[in-house]
């Protein structure tokens, strides 16, 4: 293959134009030719430049530090360590050309308040009224700042985020939180994708983030939005108060939360009650539960109730009803193991807590707070060292007051209930759970930090 | 000791500062930035699986994009798709790139300078293409031209890119 050809071949490929039987050929030059790869490593690594230029000055970088890097670069980034703010700032814009020629790229939004910003490029410095066009992305390190999109919908970036306007009524959240309000006719729909999920505003306002780790989290602060799962057509619908998240992995695992009416009836608006007809109901005789790490508070007058307890089919019947209820020592963490006698195939996970003390601010003793691991061998791992280092598989992860965004404590729903499923069949096949529980966080000393769990219902198919 | 709140911010801070870069090391190999950016998804996810392992005293970039090769790899293992580059071609262009990692790096700073030297419409041309992420066609309808001659422009364009940074980083030298 002579040099046009490569460098013709080498573009196509780049531009996604080759064939299948051209990027063959394309492989086998770059397998067998040295000079090959330096010519397609020139090309590719414009590409790579030229489609990232929005961060140029941040870091054009080696690959590795292992090989010797030649004086000239050297005094680059010395140079560019040194350059002030305003003279990037001038470079970028010099670079990229004004935002929005007249052939140029479509204004989906503008900027309004801004608080404490701190952008990670200099060049994405933006002032209030500055406009945001189509597939511009925005990567805010810390502080917020307000998007006015044409539609009407109005989005607060909370740094740190990366986020993408992808059209006046759509966005792309990388990575981060947002707020969305979307009260007017032209913003219904508002539409904001994640990596697993899609949230479709209905006139209302929520709050999406996403976790490093792919998690996405929904909760709506009124009206309602529908969840969208990622190659799935049924929708999920999500009225106000209540949440919802999705963990990455091929199972889409799925937690809902919501607030209970408060009841010994344990009524929710769309999770059943504790109950008796699950697999790992005490009575059928299949599970057996234990706590493997922590101690239940039992130095009390007035301690929790046994283990068992998480397996009888109810819940408690009334708000602070320790001996109807299981809780760890103050401020402590513990694992709860369910063996659930062998694999089996679960559908669902619910899991329950009520406690309201005298003082009805007092209801911390609610919260759910814990990560679920599975395993489905015969004998369970180590439970002394890091889970998933022993072989446990993360399952989900729950906080209910990330839920229902707790600001204050009387926001916190005394009576909680938390379903686990899964978008794509089951949740997964295990014999055991591990429900590793971290205590709950009180702002009043005086308050007792644990959970006031009620029930553990396991519905699954062997 | 931080606290599992601060540990993770402290992640997100160094992996959106880094971000581009490690889209940038993907970019070469995995050339569609849609399968590029889902790539840098998967990184982050094991970049903060592992990032209790991170050594500080080390460049974060360097350790995130041995990350990101490793993702993009499994990636083009999995891909259902042919028009990709083979496991061999990538192994070989991975050690070429490590081997020239410096002087790579020496011509592309000389980037900006060759862009501000194209003329006018091609800059807007490469900026529709990479910035707006314009279809060619759609550039095509915008400049009043056919999809095939913005196609040739723009590969003109960027051979004139690599032979003007191939000319500073000569002149450079001497």
């Amino acid at each position: 293959m002579n040099r046009d050809e490569l460098t013709d071949l080498a573009m196509r490929f780049i531009d996604g134009r080759a064939t299948d039987e051209e990027a063959t050929a394309l492989s086998l030059e770059l397998a067998a030719n040295a000079e090959s790869r330096r010519s397609y490593l020139r090309l590719a690594r414009l590409h790579a430049a030229l489609a990232t230029e929005e961060d140029q000055l941040a870091d054009i970088v080696p690959i590795s530090t292992a090989h010797p890097v030649p004086a000239g670069f050297k005094r680059w980034v010395w140079a560019i360590g040194a350059m002030a703010a305003v003279a990037a700032i001038a470079f970028l814009f010099h670079l990229r050309g004004p935002p929005a020629s007249p052939d140029g790229p479509e204004i989906v939004a503008t900027f309004g308040e801004m608080r404490d910003c701190r952008w990670v490029s200099a060049g994405e410095n933006a002032r209030p009224g500055d406009a945001v066009t189509r597939g511009q992305r925005l990567q805010l390190s810390s502080g917020s700042a307000v998007l006015r999109f044409t539609s009407g919908a109005v989005v607060t970036l909370l740094g740190p985020c990366i986020f993408e306007a992808t059209s006046g009524n759509g966005a792309f959240l990388t990575l981060g939180q947002i707020k969305a309000r979307a009260d007017t006719p032209a913003s219904k729909g508002f539409t904001v994708n994640t990596r697993t999920a899609q949230v479709v505003d209905v006139g209302t306002e929520f709050v999406t983030a996403v976790a490093p780790d792919g998690q996405s989290r929904v909760d709506v602060t009124s009206g309602e939005v529908y969840v969208l799962l990622d190659g799935m057509k049924s929708r999920h619908r999500l009225r106000e108060g209540e949440a919802f998240s999705v963990e990455a992995g091929q199972a889409q695992v799925m937690v809902r939360i919501e607030r209970g009416d408060g009841t010994a009836a344990f009524r929710f608006p769309t999770i059943e009650p504790p109950s008796n007809l699950d697999y790992a109901d005490r009575s059928a005789g299949h599970a057996s539960i234990r706590l493997v790490r922590g101690a239940l508070r039992t130095v009390s007058a007035i301690p929790s109730g046994a283990v068992e307890l998480l397996i009888d089919g109810r819940g408690q019947s009334a708000q602070d009803s320790p001996a109807e209820s299981v809780f760890l020592d103050n401020n402590a963490a513990g694992a709860l193991l369910m063996d659930l006698g062998r694999a089996v195939s679960i559908a669902k996970i619910n899991t329950f807590s009520w406690h309201q003390d005298r003082t009805p601010q007092n209801r911390v003793r609610a919260v759910q707070k814990f990560t679920l691991y599975g395993y489905d061998g015969e004998t369970p791992p180590a439970i002394d060292g890091d889970f998933e280092q022993a072989g446990w598989r993360q399952v989900a992860r729950v906080n209910s007051d990330d839920f229902f965004r707790v600001m204050q404590p009387i926001d916190r729903p005394a009576q909680q209930a938390c379903s686990i499923t899964a978008a794509r069949g089951a949740v997964g096949r295990y014999r055991y759970l591990l429900w590793a529980v971290e205590p709950t966080q009180s702002i009043n000393p005086l308050y007792l930090n644990n959970t006031f769990y009620a029930e553990f219902d396991v519905y699954a198919e062997p | 000791m931080p606290t599992p709140d601060e540990q993770h911010e402290r992640f997100m801070r160094l992996f959106l500062a880094h971000e581009p870069a490690i889209l940038r090391s993907v970019l070469v190999f995995v050339p569609q930035r849609h399968d590029a950016r889902d790539i840098v998804q998967e990184t982050a996810v094991a970049l903060w699986r592992h990032f209790g392992e991170f050594d500080t005293g080390r460049p974060f970039v360097n350790w995130a994009c041995g990350f990101a090769r490793v993702e993009a790899r499994r990636f083009l293992r999995r891909s259902q798709r042919r028009a990709v580059l083979s496991e061999q071609a990538v192994v070989a262009l991975l050690a070429t790139e490590q081997a020239e990692a410096g002087w790579l790096a020496e011509r592309e700073r000389h980037l900006p300078e060759c862009r501000e030297q194209l003329p006018t419409e091609h800059r807007r041309i490469l900026d529709g293409y990479y910035v707006d992420e314009s279809s060619v066609g759609l550039l095509a309808e915008r400049h009043g031209r056919s999809a095939e001659a913005i196609y040739k422009l723009l590969q003109r364009t960027r051979q004139a890119l690599v032979d003007c940074m191939e000319r500073k980083t000569a002149e450079a030298g001497k």
